[in-house]
């Protein structure tokens, strides 16, 4: 008796609050791209991009977009969502957020401000990626119509996957909470798809230089997150296919200030390749890595995250504060070598 | 009621490690930084050399003029972890629902825990809990920094050797392994569920510590509610499973119910060798009754904390005395 009881109870509470707080996909917006725009008066024009289901499930064969944007004058994003859900008179979910695109005016003033913003909202995962556009990020959004994917949402995905292609370095939500020295890729659309122009690199989270497209696979090399690219040698007639075997290794001398990189790569020749192709390669991948080196030591923005490599050297966190990286960050000394 | 060994593992591990889901490895974290390692083993090693005297040597007698302070505190200090157990699963995920329904949702399910055989009911959910945590973790530790385990003294030897002492406060629930040997079946498992306690309990403890520390470097969100859930939202298992949240929503559940009931089927077997089964509906209530409160007893949280280290101490001295 008294475990049928107990049965009951436990049943009841289960199917009696079934209900309560469900909701139906009919009454939500789905927004899957927010773009922000540096306005007067210390506004900003947010712009919400939002998936249309219906649209999406006519498939190949209907005429309307899958997407399609608002755009908000607000001081922060929580207004702008309020006004936004007071014109749609649906609730907005930001669960499927794959995009935040800043233009480049808030880039050059500062991304801080907004970390608060875009962290502490629990429905929007850290996996969703930051880019910053060449034009408005109103303009870019309203342009890229993602017409290669009828899921939007899974276009942005495939579009800012860092392994699909060597020139995308791909910048997540959570790397905004964990560093303020980093690269974001520089965006524009381009026949109603997405494309990269390189990317922008932060200092203190305000943009201080850029990095063409021909230097991200080096980077990534660095980074460790390369899968393969290819090294034109046309004058010399061949060319290399990159592939990095693992992550680099970082030797740090900290009282010299010498800092040691190993990248393991394999290589696979194609063309007629001189003796010394081997060679030539290696040289290659050394300077243009040096130079990205170079770049970031003159802006003192420390985008390898070389800092973190140093503390193991010291015992407590206030021998490694005292070190005073920053101060030393321009002075010290890389070398780089390639093993295949 | 009476437990088997791995029944009495299994809920004691879950007392001690609960606490893991709220927000304790933040806790550490913010006072010894990247020393919380150091700090989680000091911890523990300062909770095994004192329960060592007691449980490894000394005879069991527990002095009747402890128990109503035990259960005084036992008593706030499970209202104050349903009120955090309520208000993280309504700030969570489910918004919409009042949170006196939440309330109201645990502590009926505390009360039908206690009632049903608490034992067979750890032993079966408690492997899952800690073996879904871990395999969720393994994703954070293969794409994790190790470099932020260092420097591996942190903010210094005076925090984490000083101001981390005070920091056994969160160990207060290995206070039942003192009233284990009552509810066993076989009394002379005593040492066996101690130790394998223990050891079981510093894992999971090291695991979640490590994995805050290379998963989140820098300022903690000020909404920070469960380190766990701040640690999982951090990885991106594949395309198609990108919301582990619904996972750790039922791990929670479990395992928060679990302590509830656990804590109230120890309240009510500390008083003598019988179950005291028609306690289990008044003291809950009792608790639910504090937790409805409980932002006025969040600053009794913090003098709490200050005191509760108390206990591991005091009964070990207090019972070695009652020997003489």
């Amino acid at each position: 008796m008294k475990k049928l009881f107990l049965l009951l109870l436990i049943l009841s509470s289960m199917f009696l609050t079934s209900c309560f707080d469900s909701k139906e996909v009919d009454n939500m917006v789905y927004v899957v791209a927010i773009g922000i725009d540096k306005e007067q008066l210390g506004q900003y024009n947010y712009t919400f991009q939002y998936a249309l289901p219906l649209n999406i499930s006519k498939g190949s064969s209907g005429d309307e977009e899958p997407l399609q944007c608002e755009s908000i004058k607000s001081t922060n994003i929580y207004s702008a969502i309020d006004s936004f859900s007071k014109i749609i008179s649906k609730e907005i979910t930001l669960s499927h957020l794959k995009l935040i695109a800043f233009s480049q005016d808030i880039a050059f003033d500062g991304l801080e401000k907004f970390k608060p913003e875009v962290l502490s909202n629990v429905e929007i995962l850290p996996s969703a990626c930051i880019v910053i556009t060449k034009t408005d990020a109103k303009e870019y959004l309203e342009n890229v119509t993602s017409p290669l994917e009828l899921n939007p949402a899974k276009y942005y995905n495939f579009a800012f996957d860092e392994k699909n292609s060597p020139f995308i370095e791909a910048f997540y939500l959570k790397s905004f909470f964990e560093k303020s020295d980093y690269l974001i890729p520089l965006v524009y659309a381009k026949d109603n798809t997405s494309d990269t122009d390189g990317a922008v690199l932060f200092k203190d989270h305000k943009l201080v230089s850029h990095l063409t497209p021909d230097e991200i696979p080096y980077f990534k090399l660095l980074s460790g997150t390369l899968n393969s690219f290819n090294i034109d040698f046309s004058s010399q007639g061949f060319s290399a296919v990159v592939t990095q075997q693992k992550k680099p290794f970082i030797n740090v001398e900290k009282d010299n200030l010498n800092i040691y990189i190993t990248l393991y790569v394999t290589k696979e020749i194609h063309g007629n390749p001189p003796k010394d192709a081997d060679n030539m390669i290696n040289n290659k991948i050394r300077n243009k890595c040096l130079n990205i080196i170079t770049k970031s030591q003159s802006k003192n923005a420390d985008i390898l995250n070389i800092k973190a490599t140093l503390r193991p050297h010291f015992l407590t966190l206030e021998q490694y504060e005292d070190f005073g990286f920053y101060s030393k960050y321009p002075e010290i000394y890389f070398d780089i070598k390639v093993r295949s | 009621m009476t437990l088997k060994s791995k029944e009495a593992i299994a809920l004691s591990v879950n007392l001690i490690c609960a606490k893991t889901f709220l927000m304790v490895p933040i806790f550490f974290k913010r006072l010894a930084e990247s020393g919380s390692l150091i700090l989680v083993a000091y911890i523990f090693t300062l909770a095994f050399a004192f329960m060592f005297v007691y449980l490894f040597t000394g005879k069991i007698k527990i002095p009747k003029l402890l128990i109503p302070l035990i259960s005084v505190a036992v008593i706030l200090v499970c209202s104050i972890n349903l009120f955090e157990y309520s208000r993280t699963v309504s700030a969570l995920f489910f918004k919409s629902t009042p949170l006196f329904v939440i309330f109201l949702f645990f502590a009926v399910a505390m009360t039908v825990g206690a009632y049903s055989h608490i034992g067979k009911l750890n032993l079966f959910f408690v492997p899952i809990i800690y073996i879904t945590v871990f395999i969720m973790l393994f994703f954070t530790f293969s794409d994790g920094n190790y470099y932020y385990l260092f420097p591996i003294m942190g903010k210094g030897f005076k925090t984490v050797f000083g101001d981390g002492f005070f920091m056994l406060s969160s160990l207060f629930e290995a206070i039942i392994l003192f009233f284990i040997p009552e509810m066993l079946e076989d009394k002379k498992d005593t040492k066996k569920v101690a130790a394998f306690t223990l050891i079981f309990s510093f894992a999971i403890y090291l695991v979640i510590t490590a994995a805050c520390l290379i998963t989140v470097h820098t300022d903690l969100p000020e909404n920070c509610f469960s380190p766990l859930f701040l640690i999982l939202r951090q990885i991106k298992m594949g395309t198609y499973f990108q919301h582990p949240d619904t996972a750790f929503l039922i791990i929670y559940f479990i395992s928060s119910f679990l302590y509830l009931s656990g804590m109230l089927f120890f309240l009510c077997n500390i008083w003598g060798k019988m179950s005291k089964k028609a306690l289990y509906i008044p003291l809950a209530l009792l608790i639910l009754i504090l937790a409805l409160n409980g932002d006025k007893l969040m600053p009794l949280t913090l003098s709490l904390n200050k005191v509760l280290w108390v206990f591991p101490f005091i009964l070990p001295i207090f019972s070695r005395r009652s020997l003489k």
